[in-house]
């Protein structure tokens, strides 16, 4: 019995949610039917913040109204820069939403902190009030909410601020890389507002102890991608302090390739000690690295780890002198003369013993990929590497 | 001794209902945490080229050549940063290679790559300058599994992902796929929802509206989608449990397989067995691993509308179940195997594998019920009716009803009332048959048949609107 | 007034409006609007227009196949087509100018540079 009573309910809980969608999505078109052309007037005919007002009156007070407005504004955002933007602006800051938001940003309700947080990191406005409520929330147990308030304060003019929200937001457990991403890309954002940025503020993310290694990679990750070369020795510094054990690999990794990207010269000393280690990943990225540092003592050096155990290193050794536009072939053709001339020594002999087998195996595997490789580019067929 | 019976049978079919009622439950719950604001965290710099990984494509194809060429344009047509599509001839009968070649113009090439897996041998490799990210490789017919190990083998990228040649994926799949990975730390693999195709209007090689099939087993399979896939799969996630990701769109760490050793070739379910397999490595290893789902769809899929085809394919399935089970008997109710040893294996192997046989012998008693003179025990009659096709109703009408609530796909109100309507037939008559196919699966896997069977597939063009 | 036949593929909604409304503005061209790559390419090359806007991500055919089918016909070799895109790469930019694309303007834009683009290339003819 108490089967079949739920069961009538579901059916009509189902029919009423359908319905009710239905009709939102016709309000949405009609809404939009409306506004849309008022809102291209007045990006073409605006003057003066003034002119916003008039077409807010327009609006409603009402909740849905108002989000389905900010999202036109938001789509718009996506397509119109320059004078347009500034235009739509006028109209995203106005008085009306700002009220509206900022109700909802002292709520108690996850809810409406977060549709506050995505407001404001739009619209661009922070009042030192708004400041001290925005960085409690960045404790709040859910993290999409404390995420949206991280990227509002990315707003303030104070450096300070921005650096300290990235320190309490990268402690969380929970943060995401592309969260922390999208932060760090904020951070030097808008850095016109901040009068100047004081130098190297990122390593203060970095030397601090309680922020877990995988977002201290991002961000090396991302000063090696972005190219902030003032950045280069500290790096260069940084990892002679981390000690190579397995929980370090990664971030290990990241500065070399960092360091790589960077090409910090001064590293390369420093990166070739790392060639020997056992570690297949690293020795990989050593080779990245020593590569764009560029230089014929490099790629020797290079050349010499080709006899590498592990497959995968020999196959970018390969592929890296190949690519290289200078010397990278006949550093390749002088190991392949080296070679030969020991192979064909050892087979005119009796057949060779079993270590030395592997050995030839592996000149041999070498030697078909240099072919191989080189074939490739001049066909083309080598896709781009990452 | 009647009594014990009976109590058995209520019991059970209570705990199953009640344990799919849970699932979908807390996928309801996961996909509304989800859906708040989902794009609040949506990636606008240009950093996401480092956050997101490389993926090869792999497609198996044998005896493809009517969809090959389409299916490929499609794939190459993905958005995705940096991906490749590998596709492997396995040895094909028909025009498969020759029109591949044909179409993208490509010419036999070497490839410098490690032999990690082995596999029957490899005839050629082919490429064109002109699509760099396409390599299509030739080689002696070994399989599915054997396909996509030559596939693995020859990918350098870091994930790879295995596509049956007649899903169709969503331009941003890949994009949405990522995710899992970005989100979740050393995810080695993923999967996504998989929808039925069949009754979709296709205009312009574009979705426009999706409905439910025509015919009446389409329709049926609609809602067991719905209940099994979409709410079943999320909610083992929730509960970070998950045991299959679908064969028809899956993607892998490339170093995980690497690592356990490639697709098994002698497996009928290859997908469900390799997912075990990465399971009972990784937690042997205790190394910290993931296996997701996301909760999105991802991958259409046609399915079969046929008696026979769909008979066939259950039977298949689960004869993949019982082989993979099987093989990892060892895991079962093992503690160093933590909740997938000592649950989630159990779990299916007492009430997806064996389920069938013991619901089968349960209609069967009623059966016999009838025939026992003077025996009217009305009580066992109603309440067993009320357990087994009554709550399964329930749980089926919520599956549809979540879909409503979370994603509102289908295009119009009719289709919901459809799928309504047969989530009352499904469970009267459908779920008793489909175990039947089940137990004759078991049968045939007790014998050793290691067949795949054919499917009528009526292709894509069917589905377009001329 | 510069007067023609315009076709634009887009399938972004505001931008299709958008699009509209500064050629109803600015121009006397006839506008046409597609939101399927399949079917404005089935429309162009049954029509001659003297102007393509493309987008590139688009359901059904992408802009750059699009690009490259329309260079590959006699009718089309030097139709004037304008990529209009969100992607702003520079290797999606270099992509569309080696496709032979008379202009790539990225999203976002603002009206009235896209139209001092369009009279430029349109005098150009």
């Amino acid at each position: 019995m108490l089967l079949l009573t739920t069961f009538l309910y579901l059916l009509v809980y189902t029919f009423w949610t359908r319905a009710k969608k239905k009709y939102w999505s016709r309000y949405k078109v009609k809404f939009r039917a409306m506004f849309m052309p008022l809102i291209l007037d007045y990006i073409e005919t605006a003057n003066r913040q003034s002119d916003a007002d008039d077409v807010i009156k327009k609006l409603t007070r009402r909740n849905e109204d108002i989000v389905l407005f900010l999202e036109i504004l938001d789509e718009i955002t996506e397509i119109l820069n320059g004078d347009d933007r500034k235009k739509l602006n006028w109209l995203i800051k106005h008085a009306l939403f700002d009220r509206f938001y900022r109700k909802k940003l002292y709520s108690n309700s996850v809810n409406a902190q977060l549709l506050a947080c995505v407001y404001y990191s739009k619209s661009g406005y922070l009042n030192r009030k708004m400041t001290v409520r925005l960085i409690s929330l960045i404790s709040s147990r859910n993290t999409k909410v404390a995420y949206a308030s991280a990227k509002v304060l990315q707003n303030s003019t104070n450096e300070y601020i921005r650096l300290n929200t990235l320190k309490s937001f990268f402690k969380r457990p929970d943060a995401s890389s592309m969260m922390i991403g999208e932060l760090l890309h904020l951070f030097h954002q808008n850095a016109d507002k901040i009068y100047q940025m004081s130098g190297i503020l990122l390593k203060q993310l970095l030397l601090q102890k309680d922020i877990p290694k995988d977002r201290k990679q991002l961000v090396i990750d991302y000063i090696a991608y972005h190219n902030l070369y003032e950045y280069s020795l500290f790096l260069r510094n940084y990892l002679q302090t981390v000690l190579y054990r397995f929980e370090n690999k990664s971030l290990i990794v990241s500065l070399i390739n960092a360091l790589g990207e960077l090409r910090v010269k001064e590293a390369g000393t420093l990166i070739r000690s790392y060639s020997t280690i056992q570690n297949a990943e690293i020795r990989i990225c050593c080779v990245e690295a020593l590569n764009q540092l560029g230089g014929s003592d490099n790629l020797s050096f290079i050349t010499g780890m080709l006899l590498d155990i592990e497959f995968d290193v020999r196959k970018r050794i390969i592929q890296t002198l190949v690519q290289d536009p200078d010397n990278g072939h006949l550093l390749l053709e002088k190991f392949m003369l080296t070679y030969l001339k020991f192979v064909s020594k050892v087979w005119t002999s009796e057949l060779p013993p079993n270590d030395m087998l592997v050995f030839i195996n592996k000149l041999r595997s070498i030697t078909t990929g240099i072919r191989i490789t080189s074939a490739n580019k001049a066909l083309h067929f080598n896709p781009v590497q990452k | 001794m009647i009594q014990a019976i009976e109590w058995g049978i209520i019991t059970y079919f209570l705990s199953l209902n009640s344990v799919y009622l849970l699932l979908v439950i807390s996928s309801l719950i996961y996909i509304r945490q989800q859906m708040l604001l989902s794009d609040v965290v949506k990636p606008s710099s240009l950093f996401k080229s480092k956050v997101y990984k490389t993926i090869s494509i792999l497609v198996p194809a044998y005896n493809e050549a009517g969809n090959i060429i389409e299916s490929v344009e499609s794939l190459l047509r993905l958005e995705y940063p940096e991906y490749e599509i590998i596709v492997i001839n396995d040895g094909s009968s028909d025009e498969t290679i020759e029109r591949l070649k044909d179409h993208f113009k490509l010419t036999k090439t070497e490839l410098f790559y490690k032999q990690s897996i082995d596999h029957q041998p490899v005839r050629g490799i082919y490429k064109t300058a002109e699509i760099p990210n396409l390599t299509v490789i030739d080689k002696e017919n070994g399989g599915k599994s054997d396909a996509l190990n030559a596939g693995i083998n020859v990918s350098d990228y870091d994930l790879v992902c295995s596509i049956d040649a007649d899903s169709i994926l969503e331009q941003d799949v890949l994009k949405k796929l990522i995710q899992t990975f970005v989100r979740h730390k050393d995810t080695i693999a993923a999967g996504g929802i998989v929808r039925v195709i069949n009754g979709c209007k296709i205009v312009n090689r574009e979705i426009k509206e999706i409905h439910v099939p025509d015919g009446f087993l389409g329709r049926l399979q609609s809602v067991e989608y719905l209940r099994a896939f979409l709410f079943g799969r999320v909610g083992w996630d929730y509960l970070k449990s998950l045991l299959i990701i679908s064969g028809a769109f899956g993607i892998f760490d490339r170093k995980a397989i690497l690592e356990v050793g490639g697709y098994s070739v002698d497996s009928v379910g290859e997908d469900i067995e390799l997912i075990i397999r990465l399971h009972s490595h990784f937690l042997r290893s205790k190394k910290e691993y993931n296996i997701r789902f996301l909760p999105e769809p991802i991958c259409w899929t046609e399915v079969p509308v046929d008696y026979k085809s769909l008979k066939n394919q259950r039977n298949r399935w689960h004869r993949g179940l019982a082989d993979s089970l099987w093989r990892h008997k060892y895991m079962l109710f093992n503690p160093t195997y933590g909740r997938i040893g000592l649950l989630v294996m159990p779990f299916f192997l007492i009430f997806e594998l064996i389920g069938p046989i013991i619901i089968l012998l349960s209609y069967l008693y009623l059966g016999v019920l009838f025939f026992i003179p003077g025996y009217t025990s009305i009580s066992f009659i109603v309440l067993f009716f009320a357990v087994s096709v009554i709550y399964g109703m329930v749980v089926s009408l919520i599956s549809v009803l979540a879909e409503e609530i979370a994603y509102k796909t289908y295009s119009s109100t009719k289709d919901i009332l459809i799928l309504t309507a047969y989530s009352f037939i499904e469970n009267m008559g459908y779920r008793q048959i489909h175990s039947y196919w089940q137990v004759l699966g078991i049968i045939d896997f007790i014998k050793g048949n290691k067949s795949w069977g054919k499917m009528e597939r009526k292709g894509f063009k069917a589905n377009s609107a001329s | 007034m510069l007067k023609g036949n315009v076709v634009v593929i887009e399938d972004d909604e505001i931008t299709g409006i958008l699009i509209k409304r500064i050629f109803e503005r600015e121009f006397k061209f006839n506008f046409v609007l597609f939101r399927n790559g399949l079917e404005g390419l089935e429309y162009i090359q049954n029509n001659s227009p003297s102007l393509i806007i493309l987008d590139i991500m688009l359901p059904g055919k992408n802009g750059f196949e699009i690009l490259k089918e329309l260079r590959e016909s006699e009718a089309h070799k030097n139709t004037k087509i304008i990529l209009l895109s969100a992607k702003s790469n520079s290797s999606d930019i270099e992509r569309g100018f080696d496709l032979s694309a008379d202009e790539y303007i990225t999203k976002p834009f603002q009206q009235q540079e896209f139209v001092v683009r369009i009279r430029k290339l349109m005098r150009a003819s």
